[in-house]
């Protein structure tokens, strides 16, 4: 039986253009033989559905770190791809969003006769893929290993076939031994099985295999494949057991693939990827250039893991007193020369995510700061808040501060001034009014324009905030914090926008780490032996 | 003679090598050229949002004695070329709309989501920043599917000036402003940006070096790649629920897509020039990427060309007349909140587009076609954008920019059509569809059918082509 989710409805959709049949989005689901369900029905939790992930690719990063441990490649020939789109969450892995259009199976296919031919040509990497002395037994083994570890799973037979017939076709017209195994392994490297992630999925929850979790656990914690000692326990079927999925975590996150997690999650979950198209204005900022960017995305990611490593609270992502910076970004901040690494700020003018560079300079136009977008940018991404839409003719009364108006405090005065405007912005701007002494780059500033930086705002429950440490503690204290934390790195565990039908693991979880007073361990933990995480199915 | 590296063909990483043409350049003895059409008919649609400020780009006079307005200055010399075309509007894009069946929806702000999103597909899109978006077909992929028969192996290509740097809107996910093209509802089509990547997709597969027996060989290999995974698609499909299936499908018509490329991976007819090298500077690739283009069209490559016109930062290699670089975002000044000096930045921002547009327009008619004509006169290229979006108050008879409310408007589109379409569109006139205007899907009939498409109806209310500009 067919069903129709509330959410989202996928229109059959026949690959001759212009032809559409869509149903349209239908409220609700329907249970086996039931009505509709109802997830904001009391008696929901009871049997919640964790639903069903659409199948996705590789992304460019996933691509890398899959190529890097399958076959000891450096080159993250995935750099030269398309980006890839995002999700409402800002994430790179949903697969509603992810294609597979022809400008990029061109590029799978370049990047796939690359990587076979460097690794083949490497001494080293070619006597791990090939261990044995050239022949046709060498060549079906060879394949037949390469494909279990690229696939992520036991190949099974009726599977082989296409890529012997591979490797005997060009043995059949004259090519040698090493031609014809790297054309099976093309074959390997192209495969839906290899560059996407299917999940065997039906109408009623059921718990995902043990190969499939591995993959997730992996795409997750490193955005890699499952390395030797994942696929081991999913071929004993040992990652069902909840106590195993805990010391993996521990494991996993302990190990430098974990780099993966912190550039894959904490840079798109804070928006710091952005950083890479920021342009601050060269006029302004003439020391401004891509090592800058690189300092301030590495600062993101470094001090994610501190914060993870040290087994910090997760509001210490926020009330952290420290940062990481290298020599270049130390520079930026106004530190003496050879400054690298972790450094605290007992003065408070630095620490917690409020303070990275990457998202102060994502978060300002390229000539000013933007108190707007800082706010707007704490309420969606920390607090799961948004504002609502704007009144329609709101860009006739922005920044509008007249003459008189010299810094942007100033200019933005008159939101609060206007009804109309105060609703949003009561709220929006005072979280970033008390930013304010960072400048369009994230560096420290005490004036501006001459006039010094006030940073005081009032919050609409008369709460009133001065400068950045103050903001946030009150934002770490603020219970929707810990649940935005725990709804993003759902979504992102997951490659999906979370919805209603969610909601119960959602408090759960967010419970569990409230009470507990939990670190990222303890949460990732729960995301991951929960059944969002564990089964699949319903809501199809 | 020393025969061409292999690898610089195949464009991904191939390094940036300049290739000096010989005659070595055509395989020995591979036969020369495809089919003998002499006048290829193609389209190109580019995009810049934002809007434009009209006054300087809306002749005071109709027909075909206008005064050049100012802005348009620097292609006065092609006028022949261009039509200038006022009134088109894409009220599917607007906030507030009422389809033709009579049904309302007000979906609020979101008006450079759907600017984006809804210029080449005149459609409704649903607002959501969810996984449930949901757009149309553009008409760069209508007319694809049709010219395909031409270059079964490259039916159309989607370029960027810069790539990323885009986010959502009011409600309204990033995927809304990702892509002009859309090959359906839910699948918007990746496009390149740096030319080296794009001179690879053109050229992808062409080797100097490789004789008949060679090409036939690898052929067979490759085939035999493509079959595998085939394979593998075939009994993937069967596990997966429909979302997935559909996400599977079109990965299979990627591969059926690189089949077609593999057999016709033989002679090239053209002199595909140097690798072109990457620079990193703005002005430059939008250099490069007309180059380009113009060599897709003289070596036939393909004939559905899609642009976005767009700069990620500010336009800081630009400055008002007796003013500094630019050096904020090309939205926040587009509102003219700031008066008069936000008036001279975005003039100068559009003098810069409507100066690229002539460039691309050069660049076109520099090749010529086996039928003696230039390579822009076979072609028709849509330059503009899905927001009038310059504050202008409607009922100024002098359409003088300033600030004001209604910013966001998706009537009275600014709007340059390039190119003659083979003779099916006469150029170096005005053309003013008064206060009710046209669909923009009206045009874009017109221009499937300039190429043999006689295409019913496009999107939401393209019902019939425009007569007018047959001149």
């Amino acid at each position: 039986m067919e069903f129709a989710t509330k959410v989202f409805v996928r229109c059959p959709w026949v690959l001759l253009l212009g032809i559409v049949a869509c149903s349209g989005a239908v409220e609700g689901a329907a249970g086996p033989g039931e009505g509709p369900i109802d997830p904001n029905d009391p008696n929901y939790c009871q049997a919640p559905i964790p639903g069903s992930v659409t199948m996705r690719r590789l992304n460019r990063m996933e691509y890398n770190n899959t190529v890097r441990d399958l076959l000891g490649d450096t080159t993250a020939p995935a750099d030269s791809f398309p980006e890839d789109p995002k999700s409402g969450d800002g994430f790179t892995n949903n697969g509603a969003f992810l294609s597979t259009g022809p400008t990029l199976a061109e590029m799978y296919s370049t990047s796939a006769a690359t990587l076979v031919e460097t690794a083949l040509a490497d001494p080293d990497r070619r006597a791990k893929l090939i261990p044995c002395e050239p022949g046709e037994a060498c060549a079906k083994s060879s394949l037949t290993a390469f494909a279990n570890r690229a696939w992520r799973r036991p190949v099974e037979e009726q599977e082989l076939t296409g890529l012997h017939r591979v490797y005997d076709l060009t043995i059949e017209d004259g090519g040698t031994f090493d031609e014809a195994v790297a054309l099976g392994m093309r074959a390997v490297l192209m495969s839906p099985h290899f560059l996407f992630r299917p999940e065997t999925t039906s109408n009623t929850p059921a718990p995902l295999t043990d190969h499939e979790l591995a993959s997730r656990l992996s795409y997750f914690l490193w955005s890699s494949m499952p390395d030797d000692e994942l696929m081991a326990l999913a071929a004993e079927g040992a990652l069902s057991d909840t106590d195993t999925l805990r010391a993996q975590v521990d494991r996993m996150l302990a190990d430098p693939k974990a780099t993966g997690f912190y550039e894959g999650f904490f840079m798109y979950w804070l928006h710091v990827d952005e950083v890479r198209f920021s342009e601050p204005a060269p006029s302004i900022f003439p020391t401004f250039d891509d090592e800058l960017r690189t300092s301030m995305m590495s600062e993101t990611a470094n001090f994610a893991r501190a914060v993870v490593e040290d087994r910090l609270p997760i509001e210490a992502l926020l009330t952290a007193n420290f940062t990481v910076v290298d020599e270049r970004l130390a520079a930026h901040y106004g530190m003496e020369e050879g400054n690298a690494g972790r450094m605290e700020f007992a003065d408070g003018t630095r620490g917690g995510i409020l303070t990275l560079s990457g998202i102060l300079t994502a978060t300002s136009h390229p000539d000013a700061t933007s108190p707007v977008k800082r706010g707007k940018w704490i309420l969606e991404q920390l607090l799961c808040s948004p504002p609502p839409d704007p009144p329609p003719n709101v860009e006739a009364i922005i920044e509008k501060g007249g003459s008189e108006a010299k810094t942007q405090r100033e200019r933005l005065e008159q939101h609060r001034a206007d009804p109309d405007c105060a609703g949003c912005h009561s709220v929006m701007d005072p979280l970033g009014f008390a930013l304010e002494n960072y400048d369009a780059t994230g560096a420290w500033r005490d004036t501006e324009d001459g006039e010094p930086i006030n940073t005081e705002g009032e919050l609409p429950n008369g709460t009133v905030v001065t400068g950045a440490r103050d903001l946030s503690e009150t934002l770490a204290s603020d219970p929707r914090y810990s649940a935005c934390t725990t709804k993003k790195l759902m979504a992102y565990s997951l490659g999906r926008a979370l919805t209603d039908y969610d909601r119960c693991y959602v408090d759960a979880i967010t419970e569990s780490v409230q009470e507990q007073n939990k670190d990222f361990h303890g949460l990732i933990v729960d995301i991951i032996t929960s059944d969002v995480f564990r089964t699949s199915g319903g809501l199809q | 003679m020393k025969r061409l590296p292999r690898r610089a063909f195949l464009g991904g990483s191939a390094t940036a090598i300049g290739l000096p043409f010989l005659d070595a350049m055509l395989p020995k003895g591979a036969s020369v050229a495809k089919a003998a059409d002499t006048s290829p008919r193609r389209l190109v649609f580019v995009h810049v949002p934002n809007g434009m400020i009209r006054t300087g780009i809306t002749p005071k006079q109709a027909g075909i004695n206008y005064e050049m307005p100012y802005q348009l200055e620097s292609i006065a010399d092609l006028r022949s070329n261009f039509l200038i075309l006022t009134g088109l509007h894409n009220k599917p894009g607007s906030g507030n709309y009422t389809y033709p069946d009579g049904t309302v929806s007000n979906d609020g702000p979101g008006d450079h989501a759907r600017d984006t999103a809804t210029f080449l597909t005149a459609t409704r899109i649903k607002k959501t920043a969810g996984d449930d978006f949901s757009n149309g077909i553009s008409v760069d992929q209508e007319a694809a599917g049709y010219l395909k028969k031409y270059t079964p192996d490259l039916p159309s290509m989607q370029l960027s000036a810069s790539s990323g740097g885009y986010g959502g809107d009011s409600g309204y996910g990033p995927v809304y402003q990702s892509a002009i093209s859309w090959a359906g509802p839910t699948t918007p089509l990746d496009s390149l940006s740096r030319p080296s990547d794009i001179f690879g997709r053109l050229f992808m597969g062409f080797d100097p070096d490789e004789t008949e027996a060679e090409r036939i060989r690898r052929q067979h290999r490759e085939q035999s790649v493509l079959d595998s995974v085939l394979g593998d698609i075939h009994s993937l499909e069967s596990k997966l629920g429909p979302n997935d299936r559909m996400k599977l499908d079109e990965y299979l018509s990627s591969i059926r897509h690189l089949e077609t490329r593999l057999q016709a991976s033989g002679a090239l007819s053209c002199d595909p020039g140097s690798l072109p090298q990457d620079s990193g500077d703005f002005e430059k690739s939008v250099d490069q990427i007309y180059e380009l283009i113009k060599l897709a069209f003289a070596c036939d490559r393909t004939r559905v060309i899609s642009l976005m016109l767009r700069k990620g930062g500010a336009y800081d290699f630009l400055s008002p007349p007796n003013g500094s670089p630019i050096t904020r975002g090309h939205h926040t000044i587009s509102h003219l909140v700031g008066g008069d000096p936000d008036v001279a930045e975005i003039e100068v921002i559009n003098r810069w587009q409507i100066q690229s547009f002539g460039k691309l327009l050069r660049a076109i008619a520099s090749a010529t076609d086996g039928d003696g004509q230039s390579a822009l006169h076979n072609s028709l290229v849509l330059f503009g954008g899905g927001l009038d979006g310059t504050g202008h108050d409607a009922n100024d008879p002098e359409l003088k920019p300033k600030q004001s409310g209604a910013v966001h408007r998706h009537n009275n589109l600014p709007i340059l059509l390039g190119g003659q379409g083979g003779g099916t569109v006469r150029g170096g006139r005005h053309i003013d569809f008064g206060k009710e205007g046209r669909p923009i899907a009206d045009l874009y009939l017109s221009m499937l059918h300039s190429v043999g498409h006689m295409a019913k109806g496009f999107g939401l209310e393209g019902t019939a082509p425009i007569s007018e500009l047959a001149g």
